[in-house]
């Protein structure tokens, strides 16, 4: 997933691990992260199946949903997000 | 599914570092009395990193190397020595006398070499290292403590105001709980709302809930559950310590949200940008630049709004 970030990107995100992340933050940034991904799908596309915001919201992983971000924004329609998640789903 | 490791060697550096006189006081009380806290302590991090060899680099033990006052005037460097690792490690006792050893080489200073033994194997006790041989002897004896022995005095720990009575509840429990995810979650609400229950400050439940979370590693669906449950009982208490710290999350949430969607929708974030951007803590002006970052025509436009949302919220 590296090339994906710039060196910008990776520079603020190793810059926000300095000090501790507790559990509790990290939570909130994932659920916040989440969110955002839904947001997006849901300004992009006007259907956006409550499956789908399930499936995203069961993911954690900050790299993982900020790809997802990425892809939220970019994909074509619902159906290729949705493909390209459960393609993520069965890599990892 | 990410894997839950506790991250024991921080939560006791940290730890050690934040509280080294009630460290002492807990562990090894008849040297503290011989302390003259009056004329402060000084860690010597780079006189130990000088001595540590690029083989024992990032081994499961932290060491810790302070220099201190004696009532009586004389100076004394204590090395503190943390063996966290779960297996017994049969070169413990040798490498205590190689560090002992070695500072003494090159800084000619006498040090009192002492050891905490965070393992679980109760009848692991080094204690010595010695050799000799036709009259020629050396032996080096360290004093240490087992973690594993405060496991029967459980009441003492809970009823100790001292913070490593807190970390070593932790340490045992999470230990004891490395395959019962669930049972872990519950001692560590428990451990958790406690330090409330005592009436600790502010400050020092946050502090020592920083070294309890990074032992007592969970899941993210328990870490969850965990989150859930402390927002209530904080709220609930009428304490919102922990909830107030973690708004942060919420904020680097959407900060990142932001610089990935700039740099989705035009291959390039500037690094003046993002470090603008992370700079605003007020969720509502996130919110906002959130939306912008969606509909914006250009990384100029953006950086425009995003300029007014921080002279805006200027704190």
């Amino acid at each position: 997933m590296g090339n994906a970030h710039s060196t910008e990107l990776k520079q603020f995100e190793d810059d926000k691990k300095m000090a501790y992340i507790t559990s509790v933050q990290r939570i909130e940034r994932s659920q916040t992260l989440q969110a955002s991904v839904v947001k997006i799908l849901k300004t992009r596309f006007q259907d956006t199946p409550s499956k789908l915001v399930e499936q995203i919201n069961q993911i954690y992983e900050h790299d993982r949903l900020n790809q997802l971000l990425e892809e939220a924004i970019t994909t074509g329609s619902i159906s290729d997000f949705q493909q390209q998640l459960s393609q993520e789903n069965t890599d990892t | 599914m990410s894997e839950v490791k506790a991250d024991y060697d921080g939560a006791w550096k940290e730890g050690v570092e934040q509280y080294f006189e009630p460290f002492l006081a807990f562990f090894f009380p008849e040297i503290q009395a011989e302390i003259d806290w009056t004329r402060g302590y000084e860690f010597l991090d780079q006189e130990l990193q000088q001595l540590i060899r690029e083989s024992e680099v990032g081994k499961q033990f932290v060491d810790k190397l302070i220099k201190v006052w004696l009532n009586d005037g004389k100076e004394t460097w204590l090395l503190i020595h943390l063996e966290i690792q779960s297996q017994v490690d049969t070169g413990f006792a040798k490498r205590m006398f190689s560090y002992h050893y070695r500072i003494f080489d090159r800084y000619g200073q006498e040090v009192v070499s002492l050891a905490i033994l965070g393992d679980s194997q109760a009848s692991w006790r080094p204690q010595e290292y010695s050799y000799g041989r036709w009259g020629c002897r050396l032996s080096l004896q360290f004093p240490t403590v087992k973690l594993l022995d405060y496991q029967p005095r459980w009441l003492e720990l809970e009823a100790s105001d001292n913070p490593f009575a807190v970390l070593v509840m932790a340490h045992l429990r999470t230990q004891a709980t490395t395959k019962d995810l669930t049972g872990r979650l519950r001692w560590k609400l428990s451990l958790v709302k406690r330090m409330y229950e005592l009436g600790y400050s502010r400050d020092k439940i946050l502090q020592l809930f920083d070294l309890i979370d990074r032992l007592m590693a969970l899941p993210p669906n328990l870490d969850l559950n965990f989150k859930t449950e402390l927002q209530r009982f904080e709220a609930e208490q009428k304490m919102r310590y922990v909830s107030s710290i973690e708004r942060l999350g919420i904020s680097e949430g959407i900060q990142q949200s932001i610089a990935s969607i700039v740099e989705a929708r035009f291959n390039y974030v500037p690094p003046e940008l993002v470090e603008q951007l992370n700079q605003i803590y007020d969720n509502e002006s996130l919110k906002r630049l959130l939306k912008q970052a969606m509909t914006t025509i250009s990384i100029a436009e953006f950086q425009q709004q995003l300029s007014q949302e921080n002279t805006g919220t200027d704190t």
